[in-house]
């Protein structure tokens, strides 16, 4: 029964020619978008390849100099661009792709693209995420709308009842016909997925990759799932095909493009971002007077080298065997770093606030789960950014120790002119980033798939209360 | 109702931006303040007692004597965060590269950043014709689900008249509720409208809007015109607005991008090491020849060993004089990329009332590229004051503290803006004018039945 009812469902939306142009538009839109993200995440990935080696060869031919001031010379590391990125950008343009690591300081990430794109650029982008997201919840709602409202407007509805077919069987075969329509559009787009993939892996975790990319089709499969049983008790219990309609798609409107928007804003008043004038003043202070704001520099100062002292077992400064500048600047180095955990971790982790709040908003907008769900299985949200941040100033502060303790060791206190041969630089290993896998990711969407997982036994409720719909 | 708290919600988030960054000027505002005070006792002391040691005159053009080159948040704020959650909005301008002073941006959550603000120019694009498509899209074609279309239509007047009259009773309405509800957004935000040129602006701001409201009105009556039912009215409403807001907009940037390719800030970032490096590598060479290219900074005819400032700025002016045709193509690059996409973008309506709403409440990206120009300026300023110092081993007289290069900003006035906007009010009026007619047209023969 329920395969016949779908069949008649394929079968009349096939016939409808605005279905075929639909659906074979969308499929070229998708095409379109996967190649398209693929070639801007190629060359994204090539830019800041060849800007990072470039680097290092800065880094490395510095030539003959104090390790203080390689230091303070540093180098710039660059983002990279991560294999499944082609599919949804998420933050990336929003975020910072470099940042300068030098001594004493963690900087900011600068160089956002998105400052540098015209006005338009802001309403939105085509990436099949756009796509999954606005585009084929609207085919869903174009074709599940008429399914029962449509049939109670012609009469047949009543038909179907008087002949004894159970309004669960009806609501299946209706779902299972709009689902094999929709599976027309989903199947070549996520196969081209798979082959965008494989084409772009450039030495990507290949079974993470995957993994990821299963979970992303999983996950919009799902959301699909979800809208298209909504709309279909929505079709059921409307009085006529126009309020169905009106309905579903005032839904569609809210949920894809007003509340992202208004619930970032709720968000930021909610838990609310230093400035940034704030911030560097708030880690200036605690570095100054310390954070307990009773150890201030000079009294951390003395206390090193009183300890330095105490373990050469000399009475001056000048009589260690070792340069003293060096291990004061590696003490105060480190005590820099405490206050940067310090504040960098406190606005990351209000950044997370912010975006769990947007994803309980879910409960409201499904949408907002599977942006970020989307976001995060790609590796293109807030969370991957904040571990490359917290990888690149780990890899700082290594380089920084690494350059403090062969001027202390090779020199003595007060020798600041004196220069390390050339050859030392290429001695500290270049920056290579390791992405974080998969169990990394989902770590921070627990609340997303928390509330898909609502949304999804919300349907299925729904789907078993069928009997009670007011079918005629 | 909802209309009215979502018009609220676009109100309250635009006064808050303003106040945040209100606040953030104060604060800088009161450090600048605070450093000048210092430095003002310091050169006092000097003056006084010989032996009190002054920094160099290069370390007061990085650093004591610096203030911030600021932006000021418009009168207007309430009614537009556009594009100011994203670009900055001060600069601590000094006598070094503009690369170190501008690469500090507002720290914000990058998801936010994406989504986008929660503003009235939000309202006015993106929700507003969705009301009045609410409320207008069964104009005609309700009348002929009901019947009465039939009826009236026996009369003798113009079917033009009465279903032009039915939908200017409703278009009224919805035009009438946004613009009080505007206007009370803007006087519980705070906008200073008792003063006339921010009264002004506001009314070029509600022109605007009304302009993009009457855009909506004869896609409405076109679509009222054609459609065979009401389900089908709506979903041809429904379509032009995703058309219009989403798909032409998302579709001019996508093309916009493969045709002219963003250029490469990061490759910018290890051009300017590569040429720093050089010049630093050239040592004495690339002094001298800076020197050489600016005789008029030498009063002694050689920059004395001691002079490490003098080396660092010579060295740093050989590079950033290296890096300016860099720089250029840079620009020039984006300069074709972005008219392109502002040539493209007329295609939306949508994209050109943002533009303008955004321009007209001072919170567009044209003005932060001004804000950008200006700095640029004052930069050249700094550096020619302090050069002539730094080069010339003058010391700084208190005096001379009142004639530090003061920072210049002036907002255009809206007879401006609305000059530099005349492009997109054309674009935005051209499809009023065609659609109108056309709809014009379609209304004198609506069928009564389909």
């Amino acid at each position: 029964m329920i395969a016949h009812i779908a069949r008649k469902e394929r079968t009349e939306m096939w016939r409808d020619g605005r279905f075929r142009v639909a659906s074979v538009a969308l499929l070229l839109l998708l095409m379109v978008a996967l190649l398209t993200g693929l070639t801007a995440s190629r060359s994204t990935a090539q830019d800041h390849e060849s800007a990072q080696n470039a680097m290092r060869g800065f880094w490395v031919n510095q030539g003959a100099k104090n390790p203080h001031s390689a230091a303070h010379y540093g180098l710039w590391v660059f983002k990279p661009s991560l294999p499944l990125s082609f599919a949804d950008h998420g933050v990336d343009a929003y975020t910072g792709v470099t940042t300068w690591l030098e001594a004493h300081k963690q900087n900011e990430f600068t160089r956002r693209p998105a400052m540098d794109r015209p006005n338009v650029a802001r309403f939105g982008e085509w990436t099949a995420a756009a796509v999954l997201q606005l585009l084929v919840p609207l085919l869903i709602v174009m074709l599940a709308f008429p399914a029962f409202a449509g049939e109670r407007d012609t009469g047949t509805l009543r038909q179907l009842a008087a002949i004894g077919v159970p309004v669960r069987t009806l609501m299946l075969g209706k779902a299972a016909g709009i689902a094999s329509a929709l599976a027309v559009v989903l199947i070549p787009a996520t196969l081209l997925g798979v082959a965008t993939l494989w084409l772009g892996a450039n030495g990507g975790r290949g079974v993470d990759d995957l993994m990821r990319f299963a979970m992303l089709s999983v996950t919009y499969l799902l959301y699909f799932a979800v809208l298209l049983v909504l709309a279909l008790v929505v079709s059921a219990r409307s009085r006529n095909v126009r309020t169905a309609l009106v309905l579903l798609l005032g839904f569609w409107t809210l949920n894809s493009l007003v509340a992202p928007r208004a619930v970032a804003d709720l968000a930021r008043q909610v838990y609310p971002t230093p400035s940034a004038v704030a911030f560097q003043a708030a880690m200036q202070k605690d570095i100054e007077q310390g954070l307990d704001g009773h150890n201030p520099a000079d009294a951390r100062r003395k206390a090193v080298e009183a300890q330095a002292l105490r373990e050469y077992r000399t009475v001056s400064l000048e009589a260690l065997p070792v340069n003293f500048d060096a291990i004061a600047m590696q003490a105060s180095e480190e005590y820099a770093n405490t206050v940067f955990d310090h504040h960098f971790g406190a606005l990351y982790d209000r950044y997370r606030a912010q975006n769990t709040l947007t994803q309980w908003a879910g409960l409201v907008s499904p949408l907002l789960a599977v942006r970020s769900l989307s976001m995060g299985l790609a590796g293109t949200d807030v969370e991957q950014h904040r571990h490359f941040a917290v990888q690149a100033e780990l890899y700082r502060r290594g380089l920084i120790k690494w350059s403090n303790d062969y001027f202390r060791d090779n020199t003595r206190t007060g020798e600041w002119d004196w220069k390390a041969p050339p050859e030392l630089w290429a001695k500290y290993p270049p920056f290579t980033y390791e992405a974080p896998l998969l169990g990394h990711a989902l770590g921070a969407q627990r609340t997303a798939m928390l509330v898909l997982g609502v949304w999804l036994l919300l349907s299925l409720g729904l789907l078993v209360r069928a009997p009670a719909l007011p079918v005629v | 109702m909802l209309f009215a708290l979502i018009a609220a919600y676009g109100a309250w988030n635009g006064r808050q931006w303003g106040r945040f960054q209100e606040t953030t000027l104060a604060e800088l505002a009161q450090a600048d303040a605070k450093r000048l005070g210092a430095l003002d006792s310091l050169l006092l002391r000097a003056e006084q007692d010989s032996t009190v040691l002054l920094p160099p005159a290069g370390a007061l053009g990085a650093s004591f004597a610096t203030r911030h080159a600021v932006l000021p948040v418009p009168a207007l704020a309430v009614l537009a965060v556009g594009a100011s959650d994203l670009h900055p909005y001060y600069a601590r301008v000094s006598v070094r590269s503009k690369a170190s002073f501008m690469a500090s941006d507002e720290v914000e959550n990058p998801h936010n950043l994406l989504a986008g603000r929660f503003d009235l120019v939000f309202v006015v694009v993106w929700v507003l014709p969705l009301l009045l498509i609410a409320l207008t899209y069964n104009t005609v074609t309700g009348e002929r689900d009901q019947g009465t279309m039939a009826l009236w239509r026996a009369q003798p007047v113009p079917a033009t008249r009465v279903l032009l009259a039915k939908l200017g009773v409703r278009a009224v309405f919805v035009l009438g509720l946004a613009v009080v509800l505007l206007v009370l957004a803007a006087f519980v935000g705070g906008a200073p409208l008792a003063d006339p040129a921010v009264a002004l602006r506001f009314l070029a701001w509600l022109s605007v809007v009304a302009l993009y409201a009457l855009f909506w009105l004869a896609v409405i009556t076109i679509v009222n015109a054609t459609a065979r039912s009401s389900a089908a009215s709506a979903v041809l409403l429904l379509g032009s607005w995703l058309i219009v807001v989403v798909v032409v907009p998302a579709t001019v940037s996508a093309a916009v991008a493969a045709v002219y390719p963003s250029p490469s800030r990061v490759a910018l970032t290890t051009e300017l090491r590569a040429a720093s490096d050089r010049a630093a590598a050239q040592g004495d060479t690339a002094v001298n020849q800076f020197l050489a290219d600016h005789p008029e900074m030498l009063q002694t005819g050689t920059l004395a060993a001691s002079n490490s400032w003098g080396r660092t700025l010579a060295t740093q002016e050989r590079a950033n004089d290296a890096m300016r045709p860099v720089y250029a193509a840079f620009d020039s690059a984006l300069a074709r990329q972005h008219a392109a996409a502002g040539l493209a973008s007329m295609l939306s309506p949508a994209v050109m009332a943002q533009e303008a709403l955004q321009d007209v409440a001072d919170r567009s990206l044209a003005r932060f590229r001004y804000f950008d120009g200006a700095v640029d300026r004052h930069h050249q300023a700094w550096q020619a004051f302090f050069f002539q110092r730094v080069f010339g081993e003058r010391p700084m007289r208190r005096a001379e503290l009142a004639t530090l290069p003061a920072f210049a900003f002036r907002d255009r006035t809206i007879g401006e803006v609305l000059r530099e906007q005349r492009g997109t009010l054309v674009a935005l009026l051209l499809p009023i004018l065609v659609l109108s007619w056309l709809g014009w047209r379609r209304l004198a023969t609506v069928a009564v039945h389909t």
